[in-house]
C-alpha cells in the first residue's frame, strides 16, 4: 500500500462526499437559473426559488 | 435546462387549476390520499431502517469479517464502523422527517382545495399549489435520502465501495432529475 489505510478512507470519503455534493449544488443552481425558454413554454413567470419553479 | 422537478411543479399547479374551476373534489382527495399513502409507507420504512441501524451500533460486536474483508483499502476501526452506521441512520431520520412533513402538507392540501375561495380568500389556486408544492418537495428529499443510502450503505464495505456506489447514484440520479 502507497498510502496509510487511515489516509486511504478518509481521501476516499471525501472525494465521495464531494462528487454527491458537487451533483446537487449544480441541481441547485439549476434550479435557480432559469432560462427563458422554460418560462416561455409554461407561460409562467420566471421565479427563483427552489420548490417553486425549479429548473 | 430542465429538470423533474420543475416539470412536475408546474403539472402540479395545472392539476389544481383544473381540479378547482372544474370541481372534481372526488378525484383530489382520492389521487391525495394516494401521495399520503405513500409518504405514509415510506416514513414507516424510514422510522424502522433508523432505529435498527441505532440498535446495531449499539452491538459492535456483530461488525461483521465479511465487512471487512471486502474493505480492501480502507481503515478497520470500530469507531469508525460506529460513525458509518450513526450517519447512515442519520440519513434515515432524515427521510422520515421530510415524509413526514410531506403527509402535513398533503393533508393540508386535500382540505384546502376543496374549500371555496369566496368563502376562505386564503384557498385560491396559487396558495394551494404552493403547499401541494411544498408537500412535493419534502417527498422529493425524502427520497433522496433512500438514494443516498445506497454509498452512504456501500461505505460499511469500504471507501472505495463508497465512490462507486456515489459515481453509480450520481450517474442514475443524473437520468432521473432530467427526464419525468
Amino acid at each position: 500500500m502507497l498510502l496509510k489505510p487511515e489516509f486511504t478512507e478518509i481521501g476516499l470519503t471525501l472525494l465521495s462526499l464531494g462528487v454527491l455534493f458537487f451533483y446537487h449544488f449544480q441541481l441547485y443552481q439549476a434550479g435557480t437559473q432559469q432560462p427563458l425558454d422554460d418560462c416561455r413554454r409554461f407561460d409562467q413567470p420566471c421565479q427563483t426559488r427552489l420548490g417553486a419553479a425549479h429548473y | 435546462m430542465t429538470t423533474a422537478v420543475g416539470l412536475t411543479n408546474h403539472a402540479r399547479r395545472a392539476w389544481v387549476q383544473h381540479i378547482i374551476d372544474k370541481k372534481r373534489d372526488i378525484l383530489a382527495v382520492q389521487t391525495l390520499r394516494n401521495w399520503v399513502m405513500a409518504s405514509t409507507f415510506l416514513a414507516s420504512t424510514a422510522i424502522l431502517i433508523s432505529l435498527g441501524l441505532v440498535a446495531s451500533a449499539f452491538r459492535t460486536e456483530i461488525t461483521s469479517s465479511a465487512t471487512q474483508a471486502l474493505n480492501v483499502f480502507g481503515h478497520p476501526s470500530e469507531t469508525l464502523w460506529i460513525i458509518k452506521l450513526f450517519a447512515l441512520s442519520s440519513l434515515f431520520f432524515y427521510a422520515f422527517f421530510n415524509f413526514t412533513l410531506s403527509i402535513r402538507y398533503y393533508n393540508h392540501a386535500s382540505l384546502l382545495i376543496n374549500v371555496p375561495q369566496d368563502l376562505e380568500p386564503s384557498s385560491s389556486v396559487d396558495a394551494v399549489a404552493l403547499i401541494l408544492n411544498h408537500g412535493a418537495l419534502h417527498y422529493t428529499l425524502g427520497m433522496r435520502g433512500f438514494y443516498l443510502a445506497i454509498p452512504l450503505g456501500l461505505w460499511l464495505f469500504g471507501p472505495f465501495w463508497m465512490l462507486g456506489g456515489s459515481v453509480l447514484t450520481v450517474f442514475v440520479l443524473y437520468r432521473l432529475d432530467r427526464e419525468v
